[in-house]
C-alpha cells in the first residue's frame, strides 16, 4: 500500500497521501480499511476523528456493535453513494441511485435488514438509516399483527381477553391486511 | 424378553427427550439471534407507516401500544405524513334507485354519537362518505375512510376534520377519520351558514386545537367566539373592526400562527388576520391588489399570495406577521391560465430530490413548482381526475377545491356529471364568479353538480348561457325552479348523457 503513495517534498504525511484509509474493527475482530471519504459518512467515525486530536492514521477504531456481515453491507452502500457523489457533484443520477438501492435491498433478508438498521443507527449514518427504515416499513406495511410481531421478535404481552377486547373495539383496523 | 423391550423403550424415550431438548435449545438460540431492534429504531420504522397500518400494529404488545398512542410519536408521525385532500362524496340518490346500503364496516358518525339509539328517523337524510385523495409520484388515488356522516366538512387541521353536527343545530363535531375518534362540541352562536365562517387551528404555544367562529349578528357587526378542544367552552372574543371583513365567501387560511381571511369577493387590498394565541384581529396589506381570481393559500407553513400578473402567476410569500415583508418567490411564466384560482398547495415528494409543490386550480389543472426555484415553470398538467378510474366524476373532487374557489357546498348536494354542455344562469352564481365577464357560449366536456335545487358548475365552464336551447342538436329536456331567487338552469341534453338525463334536467320558469 505504501508503495503506491506518490513521493512528496512536503513533510506533512497526511496531505501527501493520495487516498487516506481509515481502519475500522468490527465486533468479531475483522479490520476494514476504508477510504476516508467513505468512512466519513459514518458520523460516529467522523466525530471520533474530529474530536480526538491524538488519534493517528494508524489508529484502529473499534466498532463493538457492528458485525462483519453488517459492515460489508454498510460499506457497499456508502461506497456506492460516494461514487455517485463523485461522478455528479450537483445532482445524483436519480435513476441509477434508485436502481442500485432497489437491487441492494432485494438481496437482503429481514434479518440482515434489521442487523443493518442497528448498525446504521449505531454508526449514525442518517441517509442509510432513513433508507433502511423506509424499506423495513414497506415490508411490514399492511401485514398482520402476527407477522409484525415475528418480524421484530416482539412477544405479545396482552392477555387473550385484552386482545379480544381491543380487536373488537378496533375491528376496522384489521380490514384489508395482506397475506403474510 | 419383556424387560429387554422395556429397556429399549426407555432408551428410546430418553433419546426422544434429548432430541426434543436439543431442538428447544436450538430454537432458543435462534430466537436470540433475531437482532433485537432498540425502541428508537422500532419507532423510526413505525413512524413511516400509514396510520391504517399503525392502528393494527399497536396491538403487537403493550410497549408498542403505549409508544404509538403517545404524544411524541403522534407528532413525529404527523411530520412524516403526506398531505391528502379530504373530501366528501354524497351517497347518490337517483330516482328509482333506493339508497345504497352502507358498505360493510362503514362507521356512521351520527350513529356513534347516538350510541346505538336508532338512527331510523334520519334514514331519509342524505349522507356523505368521507374519502381522501392521495397524490403520489404525480398520480392521484382515491381512498376510503369508510366513514359516513350527515354533515359537511367545514374545516380541517392536521388530519382532523370539523363537521357540522346535524343532530344538533349549531353543533360541531371534531373527528379523526382514521381513528374514528370524535368529540361533539357544545353549541355556539347559531347563525345561517352564509353569515358565518369557521377556522380550525392548532396553537403552537399551548398545543391545543382551537375552533374559531366568526359570524354576523343582527345589526351587521361581526362577532367572534372561540373554543379550545381541551376546555370545550365557547368564549367571546372581540371581532374585527367594523367594515373590515365584507364577505365570508373565502375560507380562512391558517399559516404563520394566524388565520387569514380575504375580506372582499373581488378586489382585495389587505387581508384580515387573527392571531391564534392572542386572538387579536388586525389587517395586513397585500403586496399588490388582489383581483377576483387571486387567493391566499398556505405553503410550507407560510402565507402565500397567488396573484395574476398579465400572463404570469406570481407567488408571494410572507414568513411572519411582525417585521416580515412579502417577497415574490415564484413566477409561473409558462402556460398559465388567466383565470386559474389557486386552492391549495401540496408538498409532494416527487421520487427523489427536492420536494415540489402543486398548486391546484378549480379545474384540476395542476401546476408544479420546483422547490426553491424562483422561476417556477409549469412542468406538467396532471390529469388528476379520471386517470385511474374511468368513471371518476366531479363529485370525487376534494371538497376543499370547491370551497376555496368560493363555491358554497350544501350538505344535500347531489352530484352529477354532464358530458355535453351546460347552460346556466343564476344571479348569485354570476355575482360570485363571472360578474366581470360577459356570458359566452361554449361547448366542452364539463362537469357540474346539483346542490338541492341548484346546479353548480366549475368556474371556467360557467360561460354558456341561454343561446343553445333547442338548437345545435341540443334539446332542453326538463325544468326545475327556484322562485325565490329567479334562478334558472337550462341543460342541453344529448344522447351521451346516459343516466343523468332522468335526473336533474332543468329549466326554471321565466328565464328562457
Amino acid at each position: 500500500m505504501s508503495s503506491s503513495i506518490a513521493s512528496s517534498s512536503s513533510s506533512s504525511s497526511s496531505s501527501s497521501k493520495k487516498e487516506k484509509k481509515i481502519s475500522l474493527k468490527t465486533s468479531d475482530g475483522e479490520v476494514f480499511e476504508v477510504e476516508e471519504p467513505v468512512a466519513m459518512q459514518l458520523e460516529i467515525v467522523r466525530s471520533f476523528f474530529a474530536d480526538n486530536e491524538d488519534v493517528t492514521e494508524q489508529t484502529v477504531m473499534p466498532l463493538p456493535n457492528v458485525s462483519t456481515a453488517a459492515m460489508h453491507g454498510i460499506l457497499e452502500y456508502c461506497r456506492a453513494h460516494e461514487e455517485f457523489r463523485r461522478r455528479m457533484p450537483e445532482a445524483a443520477p436519480e435513476e441509477e441511485v434508485r436502481a442500485f438501492e432497489a437491487g441492494y435491498v432485494d438481496r437482503k433478508s429481514n434479518e440482515e435488514l434489521k442487523e443493518m438498521i442497528l448498525a446504521a443507527n449505531y454508526l449514525n449514518i442518517s441517509k442509510l438509516l432513513d433508507f433502511l427504515t423506509g424499506v423495513a416499513a414497506k415490508r411490514i406495511e399492511n401485514k398482520s399483527v402476527e407477522y409484525v410481531r415475528a418480524f421484530f421478535g416482539v412477544e405479545n404481552d396482552f392477555t387473550p381477553e385484552e386482545e379480544a377486547n381491543l380487536r373488537r373495539e378496533y375491528e376496522w383496523a384489521f380490514e384489508g391486511v395482506d397475506e403474510d | 424378553m419383556a424387560s429387554l423391550a422395556r429397556k429399549r423403550n426407555s432408551k428410546l424415550l430418553t433419546l426422544v427427550e434429548e432430541r426434543a431438548l436439543s431442538k428447544k435449545v436450538e430454537e432458543e438460540q435462534k430466537k436470540q439471534q433475531i437482532p433485537y431492534l432498540s425502541k428508537d429504531c422500532v419507532c423510526n420504522i413505525l413512524v413511516r407507516l400509514p396510520v391504517q397500518s399503525l392502528s393494527s400494529m399497536r396491538f403487537s404488545c403493550k410497549l408498542w401500544y403505549s409508544v404509538i398512542t403517545g404524544d411524541n410519536f403522534i407528532n413525529a408521525h404527523l411530520r412524516f405524513s403526506e398531505t391528502v385532500l379530504i373530501f366528501q362524496r354524497s351517497v347518490v340518490l337517483r330516482p328509482g334507485n333506493p339508497v345504497p346500503p352502507d358498505q360493510p364496516n362503514t362507521f356512521s358518525v351520527e350513529g356513534s354519537l347516538l350510541q346505538g339509539k336508532s338512527l331510523s328517523i334520519f334514514d331519509h337524510r342524505p349522507s356523505f362518505y368521507i374519502k381522501f385523495m392521495e397524490i403520489k409520484e404525480g398520480k392521484s388515488k382515491i381512498e376510503e375512510y369508510n366513514v359516513s356522516c350527515f354533515g359537511r366538512v367545514i374545516a380541517s387541521c392536521n388530519g382532523l376534520i370539523l363537521l357540522d353536527n346535524k343532530l344538533k343545530e349549531g353543533g360541531l363535531i371534531v373527528m379523526n377519520p382514521v381513528t374514528r375518534k370524535l368529540i361533539a362540541l357544545p353549541v355556539g352562536t347559531i347563525n345561517p351558514p352564509q353569515n358565518e365562517s369557521f377556522g380550525f387551528v392548532l396553537s403552537e404555544v399551548t398545543g391545543e386545537y382551537k375552533v374559531v367562529h366568526l359570524f354576523r349578528d343582527k345589526l351587521g357587526y361581526i362577532s367572534c367566539e372561540t373554543i379550545d378542544l381541551g376546555t370545550r367552552a365557547w368564549r367571546g372574543v372581540n371581532g374585527p373592526s367594523v367594515g373590515l371583513l365584507q364577505t365570508f365567501k373565502h375560507k380562512p387560511i391558517s399559516a404563520i400562527g394566524a388565520l387569514h381571511w380575504l375580506p372582499q369577493i373581488h378586489v382585495n387590498e389587505y387581508i384580515v388576520s387573527m392571531e391564534v394565541d392572542n386572538e387579536k384581529f388586525h389587517t395586513c396589506s397585500l403586496p399588490k391588489t388582489g383581483a377576483c381570481y387571486d387567493r391566499i393559500i398556505e405553503k410550507d407553513g407560510f402565507l402565500c399570495f397567488v396573484t395574476h400578473e398579465e400572463l404570469n402567476i406570481d407567488i408571494w410569500i410572507l414568513k411572519g406577521l411582525s417585521g416580515e415583508v412579502w417577497t415574490k418567490h415564484h413566477s409561473i411564466t409558462n402556460g398559465s391560465v388567466l383565470d386559474m384560482v389557486p386552492l391549495v398547495s401540496l408538498k409532494l415528494r416527487w421520487k427523489r430530490g427536492a420536494p415540489r409543490y402543486l398548486l391546484s386550480s378549480c379545474y384540476l389543472m395542476l401546476t408544479v413548482l420546483s422547490h426553491g426555484n424562483a422561476d417556477g415553470k409549469r412542468a406538467t398538467d396532471l390529469p388528476l381526475i379520471g386517470e385511474e378510474n374511468d368513471d371518476c366524476n366531479v363529485n370525487q373532487i376534494p371538497v376543499e377545491f370547491w370551497q376555496r374557489a368560493g363555491f358554497t357546498l350544501f350538505p344535500d348536494l347531489l352530484c352529477v356529471e354532464l358530458t355535453v354542455l351546460m347552460v346556466l344562469q343564476s344571479y348569485d352564481f354570476w355575482g360570485v364568479l363571472a360578474r366581470s365577464k360577459p356570458p359566452s357560449i361554449g361547448c366542452c366536456s364539463l362537469a357540474g353538480w346539483w346542490s338541492g335545487d341548484r346546479l353548480w358548475i366549475p368556474l371556467k365552464r360557467a360561460g354558456p348561457v341561454l343561446a343553445l336551447s333547442g338548437s345545435g342538436g341540443f334539446v332542453v329536456t326538463g325544468a326545475i325552479g327556484d322562485s325565490d331567487r329567479g334562478f334558472c338552469v337550462l341543460r342541453a341534453a344529448a344522447c351521451c348523457l346516459g343516466s343523468c338525463v332522468q335526473l336533474h334536467v332543468a329549466v326554471s320558469s321565466g328565464c328562457v
